[in-house]
């Protein structure tokens, strides 16, 4: 995990384990003081606002704690229940059915927004004129709230009676295609919703990427009588591939965690065909009130988040290994 | 296959830049019709829309300002109050985040932190890992516990989470910022003997200006367009924007497509206005290893 840490950020010379540089001073000039005042307000924060209610929750999903009972009537007491929510939570197929949703969401969009933001990273730096103006046209969508794009790119644009993608398939002779009604295209528009967003990202840290490979490589190659693909797959791919895993972690835990597009375009549905983990936490332990049920789930959407993260390092260092040999 | 398109096109690189200009013309394109689409319905009426697809003003439909009119004269006081809320959450949870993380970033990229496994680069990671976490399982007990403060559907709410969830973000970049900045400076500054708190003063915030400009914005960016908290923890009062169109979306009486592209255009600006700014800085090399999505 340190080394993933590291890695994320995307500037060449913060890579491996860099140490802090310290200011050679002891002590007596106050220093000590300092590096404590200055650091603890943030981290007190943090451990109050996130590790405190982190912990209470985990504690909650051993008991009954439901908001609309013992929230409102103090006297009534929690109780104790042992793994009772998470074997509920497991045994509950409606749960897993939403967990695959999750699944399919997050491992397509993240597969998709690699291999075209690898197209367009590459295109962009063959590019000669305009590439300054493209590159800001490629980060705006990044800007913009998913709730706005989710209205913009879901609704309208995939809009089935007048929308302009089905306008243009009847006018080409067509039939135009129940983007958000039947059940195994609404998740496909999902897909590409967020495609349309997050690809941009991808764009961002493998052009970054790109850039900080050297041309004399691709010249030694040439000279060595390299292909292009050669090229491609032996020297631009394997120094590109530190980048790439980093771009995937962090698109990959976005994903699984959706929620805001879905409730924007879909609301979960046609039927709950598009119900993601995070849509289904909030219905339990929001809308429904079962916090203790909730939390439990919630906890098992981290275990799976963090499933995905340790296959994405093992793939990571396999490609790596094979590389090296 | 190659001496095919050789033949066509020319060289192997003048093929290789129309592939490029190909693929990028093309991705340019998918971004800029949405917008275009967007901006085009504003103008649009009811029939307008609800007929079929219509592509240019004055050619295909009449271009109105009802809808703007609808959204900024007739309905404004629907549209003063979610933009309060989120200039106001937006605004003050990005400040109260920046001014913790600067501190902390600060520390952890000019002291030496070392007591058993607390070591700076332990510390950062830690902060990094805060990331992570389902808004899904923090929702939950920031529900509950706001209720019990009685702070449901208060700006405070708001404020406080998206401060405290900007934090480890900010401090990460910001870390990584100061560390890109020459210590020297500030050493040589020690020794002719400014204090502490004025090397800080007079030296690294105006060297360090255009990252906390940038962290800043990333800050604002993410906070005014946060959905699920805001969802979680307000109902009416408190609303921010993204609250807004979500519930003019779901209006019972059918949807107005015309005013609901405005309210878009409305929402949208601010962010990438500061996205633009933003810009600027990504272009001068501080590519931040993540941004907010």
């Amino acid at each position: 995990m340190t080394q993933a840490a590291d890695a994320t950020v995307a500037t060449p010379e913060s890579g491996g384990g860099a140490t802090a540089t310290p200011m050679r001073r002891n002590r007596r000039d106050g220093a000590f003081r300092w590096k404590l005042i200055l650091l603890l307000p943030a981290v007190l924060v943090v451990l109050m606002f996130t590790i405190l209610p982190l912990v209470w929750t985990l504690g909650a999903s051993f008991t009954d704690f439901h908001l609309f009972l013992h929230g409102f009537q103090k006297d009534v007491p929690v109780l104790f229940v042992g793994l009772d929510n998470w074997i509920g939570v497991f045994t509950d197929q409606f749960f897993w059915h939403t967990a695959k949703n999750t699944i399919v969401f997050a491992v397509s969009t993240v597969a998709l927004e690699l291999a075209i933001g690898l197209a367009v990273a590459l295109a962009l730096r063959n590019i000669t004129r305009g590439q300054r103006l493209l590159r800001v046209w490629f980060l705006l969508p990044l800007f913009i709230s998913p709730v706005a794009v989710g209205m913009i790119v879901g609704r309208m644009i995939f809009h089935e009676a007048v929308g302009p993608v089905n306008d243009i398939l009847r006018d080409v002779g067509l039939a135009g295609i129940p983007w958000l009604s039947q059940a195994e295209w609404a998740m496909f528009t999902l897909i590409l919703v967020d495609v349309w967003q997050n690809t941009s990202f991808m764009v961002l840290l493998l052009y970054a990427g790109l850039m900080s490979v050297p041309d004399e490589l691709y010249e030694a190659a040439k000279v060595d009588g390299a292909s292009d693909i050669q090229g491609m797959f032996k020297i631009t791919l394997p120094l590109l591939a530190p980048v790439a895993m980093v771009a995937i972690l962090i698109k990959g835990l976005d994903a699984f965690k959706v929620v805001d597009i879905i409730k924007v375009i879909t609301g979960g549905g046609p039927g709950n065909s598009t119900e993601s983990l995070t849509l289904n936490i909030f219905d339990t332990s929001v809308r429904s009130g079962d916090i203790s049920m909730g939390a439990a789930g919630g906890f098992i959407l981290l275990g799976i988040m963090t499933i995905f993260v340790l296959i994405v390092l093992a793939v990571s260092r396999r490609y790596v290994s094979t590389l090296t040999d | 296959m190659s001496a095919f398109f050789s033949e066509i096109i020319g060289s192997e690189r003048a093929r290789r830049r129309f592939f490029s200009w190909t693929i990028v013309l093309v991705w340019a394109f998918i971004l800029a019709f949405p917008a275009y689409w967007l901006v085009l319905t504003t103008f649009k009426t009811g029939l307008a829309f609800t007929k079929e697809a219509t592509y240019l003003p004055w050619v295909d439909f009449d271009p109105t300002l009802s809808a703007w009119e609808t959204v900024f004269v007739g309905r404004s006081d629907r549209m003063m109050r979610p933009l309060l809320n989120s200039t106001v959450i937006a605004t003050v949870s990005s400040a109260a985040a920046l001014i913790l993380a600067t501190s902390a970033g600060y520390a952890l990229a000019r002291f030496r932190y070392n007591a058993g496994p607390i070591t700076g680069n332990n510390i950062s990671f830690w902060f990094l890992q805060q990331r992570m976490i389902p808004a899904a399982i923090l929702a939950i007990p920031l529900l509950v516990g706001f209720r019990e403060l009685r702070l449901l559907d208060n700006q405070l709410a708001l404020i406080i989470t998206y401060t405290v969830f900007g934090v480890p973000f900010a401090v990460w970049m910001l870390r990584e910022f100061f560390r890109s900045l020459p210590v020297e400076v500030e050493e040589a500054a020690m020794i002719d003997g400014a204090s502490r708190l004025g090397v800080i003063r007079h030296i690294v915030f105006p060297l360090s200006a255009p990252g906390i400009v940038a962290v800043f914005l990333l800050l604002f960016i993410g906070s005014w367009n946060e959905y699920y908290f805001a969802l979680v923890l307000t109902f009416t009062r408190s609303v921010t924007v993204p609250l807004w169109l979500q519930g003019e979306i779901a209006q019972v009486l059918g949807i107005q497509w015309g005013n609901l592209a405005v309210i878009a255009v409305v929402m949208t600006l601010p962010p990438v206005l500061a996205g633009l700014v933003l810009e600027r800085f990504i272009r001068r090399g501080l590519t931040f290893g993540a941004i907010k999505g």
